[in-house]
């Protein structure tokens, strides 16, 4: 008993992992049938639909009932079936008769002739429609693909004053189809692979030919292959497996829900990878500067854009340095503060009982507590959780004595900071390393911030995205890159791609030199 | 098209442009317009300051150009097609040799600094030791990393030294210039001589031109290297005398970061900018001790046949003993000036030879050729 | 493996954060202090004097924040004897629970007492230029009588008295017979350059204090040879730029007449380098408006304005004639700048009677020195005058 349980499993392992159980359609109908059936386990919605061509020739149509547009099977392919009984010829052998029935005889769309099994489940279970013959070794898989979606939304994590209001969605036939409209050249590219072994999830590498360095495809192309998981719940799945270092506290590869965004990024000569259920597009490979950068930039006036970008940048060392700064100025260089400023500092935090550090760290974790929770919220209450929260907590803290009100003010500033980084991930990985500053300047004052600052900076040198450098446009530096890095020069002047991508074509626009 | 992915280990003259002035730029200045004040009169130590700046960019052109003459070739390799193998391999050790007394002496003064400026009681070991171990894991990433390094760090100090003198400009007296061109001669020699040391880091020309793709442009961009360097100096050296004169200058251990000390920034968050200069000032350091570490590693790695990790590993230990050999600031001092003698002397002397030897030979194939 | 090294590396590297914090004083814990005096107590042998010491710490508490006024007194005096500063200091911390912080030091009062003694200034000076992480902006004042008293000044509108006297010499540029606040950065240059210089002092009145006229020192032995009164400091402030502007009282037909100088330029040129015979010519141009006239005279009329220049420029030539005559004859040092201007400008003849200038043969005394001044008035005020003439 125990040995029969043992050898089932087996194989029913080997029949999912499908390398072995690769058994070709055979001429028996029935036998056919129950193949199908004990491949997927005979599941509830699996219909299968026997029917009469006439002359009894037998034949049977199979689908996913939640997957597949029935309304479709019934009119253009059942209906027609049967319908066009009488015409067909009783000397025709069931292989021409197939063939005459995909050619004369369904009105869908695509139509496929296979004899592989394997081939023939994975499609089913995609949402295709299957039709057996009687007496031949082929069937016919119809693109029936049809299940209930989102509707195109304002992207949540994404959104602008000004800018398309339409996201990704989680199908991927309607994200490519939003990425379309942007671009209308021809040789916009989607190839389309699979990825995991067991979900057979769909995977769609987006480039434009002759912009993009083919060497990058290349390279996306073979990280691609070498990915082996059972499934990828998200584009999230995908970034980590094929990311250039995974010990890195930075993004290589960013992530977003706007197909404009996208649509611009392929136009510079990046690709794009979309996955099937999955909302988030990945865009490779990206460089530090990438993180101040965001769609609107380019949407508003240069001088706006510029500003907003710069407003950034401040917020970006706002972020990273400020609690730092007041820690290390408050335990180790008290020299540094205006004397004024000195003196009401050290009356607001007589009587709190913890040194900076602890004071800083306290209201920092408390921050990060605060935003976790209200992300966790549903979003009426979250927002509540964060005004409660802050103002509550800080003011009580305050008045118990915990940490000063200047420290309240600083932690503030810093949440505030934060949220001006456009890149979500980048943000957070700002907010992580926030903690080692302040351990630094903890220990060794604005010496140990500047060593850790120096060795972030020696982190990002060595860091790339796809075997792009990280630190790029700044170093290796493409000057000609720089009119849109801090700054964000005039449209008109922006007439070249990214040097740093190295394009086949670097020119944009007419304005050839 | 050829090349997607960036070459790693190759660079451009670009970065070797960037590469000199911030090997150069380190420790050396912090302390310079004092050196130059005690031996000149009013702020004629420029003319000493101008003289060893230019002789150093002729020499660093010389090098540049031997080394560029054998595209593709290691110091090794084409330094012992001019002088006999044994020479060379002497002239190789006697490069690395400098770079590591550099960045021992480096990591010492940094801690000296530090201690002054920024400490009371954090030990002098535990300062260096901290900046010795950033030093190690930057040169344990790639080298074109460190060539990144550079690029990124040397435009904050160019900021930061031109943000220092805008500010300065409330304090300058043009009066505190003169007496002009009042000092002796042998003076002038002397602080000639003394600028000179200042200009230590040019040695990594000699190894680190081979990973240039553009050979040709070489030159070129370290003499542009070079250039900044004294323009750099000379700024620093006006400003420090107009501000404070010569008799001041001359009497304050480092007068640039006094200078920070100086002014005042209007509505500034921080009150003693001297700190924060200094802190800058710290990733100009970082970058001298950095280059200087890969390149002793670099030209050391061909007679070793370890891995740069492990290689580097054994002489991070020994950089800092070296470093925390010294007591006292008048030893580390002392420490400084024979490094920089041994530097200029070891590195012009080298190239000297090499570049006339090469010369004579290259001077006799023509000769053969007009044969 | 590659990786167990880089964790084996970074964990080592962490053992030196864990020992950290040597130098971690939370700023509560400071004792910050922004007044220092000193007085002389007594002299013990030759070169070796007791001083006293006073600083003045600051209450955080008692200066209160911006949600909160301070309660109770925003400093606290402390005063401690003792042969050197530095010494002298390290005793604070014996009775002060706080530690000692010279960073926020704003102003250092020395009494006369201690300028009276040969070297003894420079050698207090010492500390206070030395320390690296003392500022350079550190005011200096001169104190009559005791020092520490000064630092007892605190009038209504004031918490502590070290900060108001620091903002009483912002104010210095409404008043010519004041000079130019003097920092520590400056004393040291002046030290060093041994050239005589004049130190500001300071009086209290009541619980005021006025920030007034200035005493002389001499270069070489940094020690006091004298004080110049209300006139001579304005005279030597127009001599060589020690003051920014002011008001000066002049009269014009026997009607005072209120100057407000907004613009000092003096330009000091040596024509004559002998050295029996050194002369200077010191020009003076002066910008200025009138502030306050008693007179009947129109002010708008051109030949009023003539006058009243005419007669500002009386003013100063004889205020700066009274400087001259004092520092030349009776306190016989160099406090104008002349040497400076020699050693600056004829360089080769400034070695020469370098040794001689002020000491010895004293070419200083016997230099002609000549005050040529310009003053142009330019705007008048918004009214012309308030009374007419009687006719």
């Amino acid at each position: 008993m125990g040995r029969n349980f043992f050898r089932r499993r087996k194989l029913k392992q080997e029949s999912a992992e499908g390398e072995d159980f690769s058994t070709e359609i055979g001429v028996d109908l029935e036998k056919n049938l129950q193949d199908l059936q004990t491949m997927i386990g005979s599941p509830e919605d699996l219909v299968i639909h026997r029917l009469n061509l006439g002359f009894n020739v037998k034949a049977a149509v199979a689908f996913i009932s939640g997957l597949s547009n029935k309304e479709a099977i019934h009119n253009d392919l059942i209906k027609n079936l049967l319908r066009n009984r009488e015409k067909e010829a009783g000397s025709d052998t069931p292989d021409e008769l197939i063939k005459q029935l995909k050619l004369d005889l369904i009105s869908i769309g695509s139509v496929e002739q296979t004899n592989s099994l394997d081939k023939l489940t994975i499609d089913l279970l995609s949402g295709k429609s299957v039709v057996y013959v009687e007496g031949t070794a082929e069937a016919l898989l119809m693109g029936t693909e049809k299940w209930e979606t989102r509707s195109i939304d304002e992207p949540i994590s994404e959104s602008l004053i000004r800018g398309p209001r339409e996201g990704f969605v989680e199908n991927l036939q309607t994200n490519m189809m939003l990425i379309r409209r942007h671009i209308r050249d021809p040789n916009l590219r989607f190839d389309t692979s699979e990825v995991g072994r067991r979900s057979k999830k769909k995977l769609v590498v987006c480039y434009v030919d002759g912009i993009v360095n083919p060497d990058m495809v290349k390279e996306v192309d073979r990280r691609l292959s070498s990915i082996d998981m059972d499934s990828a719940m998200e584009s999230g799945y995908i970034e980590q497996w094929i990311e250039d270092s995974y010990l890195s506290p930075f993004p290589q590869m960013d992530n977003t829900e706007r197909p404009d965004k996208v649509a611009s990024a392929v136009l510079q000569g990046k690709v794009s990878i979309l996955l099937d259920g999955s909302p988030f597009a990945l865009i490779a490979p990206i460089t530090i500067a990438n993180a101040f950068k965001s769609p609107e930039d380019y949407y508003d006036r240069w001088l706006i854009g510029t500003f907003l970008r710069v407003i950034r940048y401040i917020g970006a060392f706002i972020t990273m340095f400020l609690p730092a700064l007041y820690i290390a100025l408050v335990s180790y260089h008290q020299g540094m503060i205006p004397s004024q400023l000195a003196f009401s500092i050290a009356a607001t935090r007589e009587g709190v009982p913890f040194p900076a550090f602890v004071e800083a760290l306290i209201m920092g974790l408390t921050m990060e507590l605060l935003r976790e929770a209200g992300a966790r919220l549903p979003r009426t209450i979250g927002q509540t959780i964060g005004i409660v929260g802050g103002l509550v907590i800080g003011e009580a803290a305050v008045s118990a004595g915990i940490v000063s009100p200047i420290m309240v003010i600083v932690v503030a500033l810093t949440a505030v900071a934060s949220f001006t980084i456009p890149l979500y991930s980048v943000a957070i990985s700002f907010r992580l390393l926030r903690f080692g500053f302040m351990f630094a300047a903890a220990v060794l004052g604005l010496y140990g911030i500047v060593l850790v600052y120096i060795m972030i900076n020696i982190h990002i040198v060595n860091l790339k995205s796809m075997g792009v450098p990280y630190s790029t446009p700044f170093a290796p530096s493409f000057i000609k890159d720089w009119k849109d890095l801090v700054l964000r020069g005039p449209i008109p002047m922006m007439n070249e791609r990214p040097r740093n991508l190295k394009p086949k074509d670097t020119t944009s626009g007419n304005l050839r030199r | 098209m050829s090349d997607f992915k960036y070459g790693d280990e190759t660079i451009s003259s670009r970065e070797i442009m960037i590469a000199l002035p911030a090997v150069t730029i380190g420790v050396g200045i912090l302390s310079l317009p004092r050196e130059i004040a005690l031996l000149t009169v009013g702020a004629d130590g420029w003319i000493a300051l101008l003289v060893a700046g230019i002789m150093i960019t002729v020499i660093t052109w010389m090098t540049s150009k031997l080394a560029a003459s054998y595209p593709g070739e290691t110091f090794l390799s084409y330094s012992s097609k001019l002088v006999t193998k044994p020479v060379s391999i002497l002239f190789s050790l006697i490069l690395v040799m400098q770079s590591l007394l550099l960045s021992a002496y480096v990591i010492r003064v940094i801690a000296e600094i530090a201690k002054a400026y920024l400490f009371d009681r954090t030990p002098l070991e535990v300062i260096s030791l901290t900046f010795l171990l950033v030093v190690v894991y930057a040169v344990s990433g790639s080298r074109a990393g460190l060539f990144r390094l550079n690029m990124l760090f040397f435009p904050i100090i160019v900021l930061i030294t031109f943000i220092l003198s805008l500010f300065s400009f409330g304090w300058f007296e043009m009066d505190n210039l003169f007496p002009i061109f009042e000092t002796g001669v042998r003076d002038q020699i002397k602080a000639t001589e003394i600028s000179g040391l200042a200009f230590v880091g040019f040695n990594i020309l000699f190894f680190y031109i081979t990973l240039v793709k553009d050979t040709k442009k070489v030159p070129k961009a370290s003499v542009h290297g070079m250039l900044m360097v004294i323009g750099l100096y000379l700024l620093i050296f006006f400003v420090n005398l107009g501000v404070f004169g010569n008799a001041v200058t001359g009497n304050l251990v480092y007068p640039l970061i006094e200078l920070a000390k100086e002014i005042e920034i209007p509505g500034g968050f921080f009150e003693r900018f001297d700190s924060f200069f200094f802190v800058i000032w710290i990733m100009a350091i970082f970058n001298t001790t950095a280059m200087s570490v890969d390149v002793s590693i670099y030209a050391l790695q061909p007679f070793t046949k370890l891995k740069k990790q492990t290689l580097l590993f054994c002489m991070a230990p020994l950089i800092y003993i070296i470093g925390m050999v010294p007591e006292g600031s008048i030893e580390v001092a002392k420490l400084g000036t024979f490094i920089g003698y041994f530097g200029i002397i070891s590195s012009s002397g080298i190239t000297l030879i090499l570049f006339t030897i090469s010369k004579i030979r290259r001077g006799r194939k023509k000769e053969h050729a007009a044969k | 493996m590659q990786l167990n090294k880089k964790v084996l590396v970074f964990l080592i590297s962490s053992t030196i954060f864990l020992a950290g914090c040597w130098d971690r004083v939370d700023i509560e814990e400071r004792g910050f202090i922004v007044g220092t005096a000193i007085d002389l107590v007594n002299q013990e042998k030759e070169n070796e004097y007791e001083v006293m010491m006073t600083n003045q710490f600051v209450i955080p508490s008692g200066i209160g924040t911006l949600m909160q006024g301070g309660g109770g007194q925003a400093f606290m005096n402390v005063s401690e004897k003792g042969t050197s500063v530095f010494r002298t200091n390290r005793k604070f911390s014996r009775i002060n629970s706080q530690e000692p912080f010279y960073q926020h030091l704003k102003v250092l009062v020395v009494s006369e007492e201690v300028l009276i003694q040969p070297h003894l200034f420079s050698n207090m000076m010492d500390f206070f230029i030395r320390d690296h992480a003392l500022r350079r902006s550190i005011r200096l004042l001169v104190a009559h009588e005791d020092a520490k008293e000064i630092l007892n000044s605190t009038p209504e509108n004031t918490d502590v008295p070290a900060m108001y006297l620091d903002d009483l010499m912002e104010n210095v540029d409404r008043n010519t017979n004041t000079i130019k606040p003097i920092h520590i950065g400056e004393i040291q240059e002046l030290i060093l350059n041994q050239q005589s210089y004049v130190l500001p002092v300071v009086r209290k009145v009541g619980s005021m204090a006025e920030y007034g006229n200035v005493v002389v020192m001499d270069g070489e032995s940094n020690q006091m040879v004298g004080s110049l009164n209300e006139d001579e400091t304005s005279g030597l402030g127009f001599i060589n730029g020690h003051t920014e502007g002011g008001v000066l009282e002049v009269q014009v037909d026997e009607s005072p007449l209120a100057v407000e100088i907004t613009k000092i330029n003096q330009k000091m040129k040596i024509t004559n380098t002998q050295k029996n015979n050194v002369e200077v010519e010191i020009s003076i141009l002066i910008d200025g408006n009138i502030a306050e006239y008693f007179g009947v005279e129109s002010v708008l009329d051109e030949k009023f304005l003539e006058k009243a220049e005419a007669s500002t420029e009386k003013k100063v030539k004889e205020l700066t004639a009274k400087t001259i005559k004092k520092v030349q004859q009776e306190l016989n040092t160099d406090v104008l700048g002349v040497s400076k201007n020699l050693y600056q400008f004829h360089y080769d003849f400034w070695q020469e009677v370098k040794e001689d200038w002020e000491n010895g043969e004293n070419y200083f005394s016997s230099a002609d020195i000549k005050i040529n001044s310009e003053v142009k008035i330019d705007r008048v005020g918004s009214a012309d005058r308030i009374k007419m003439k009687e006719e």
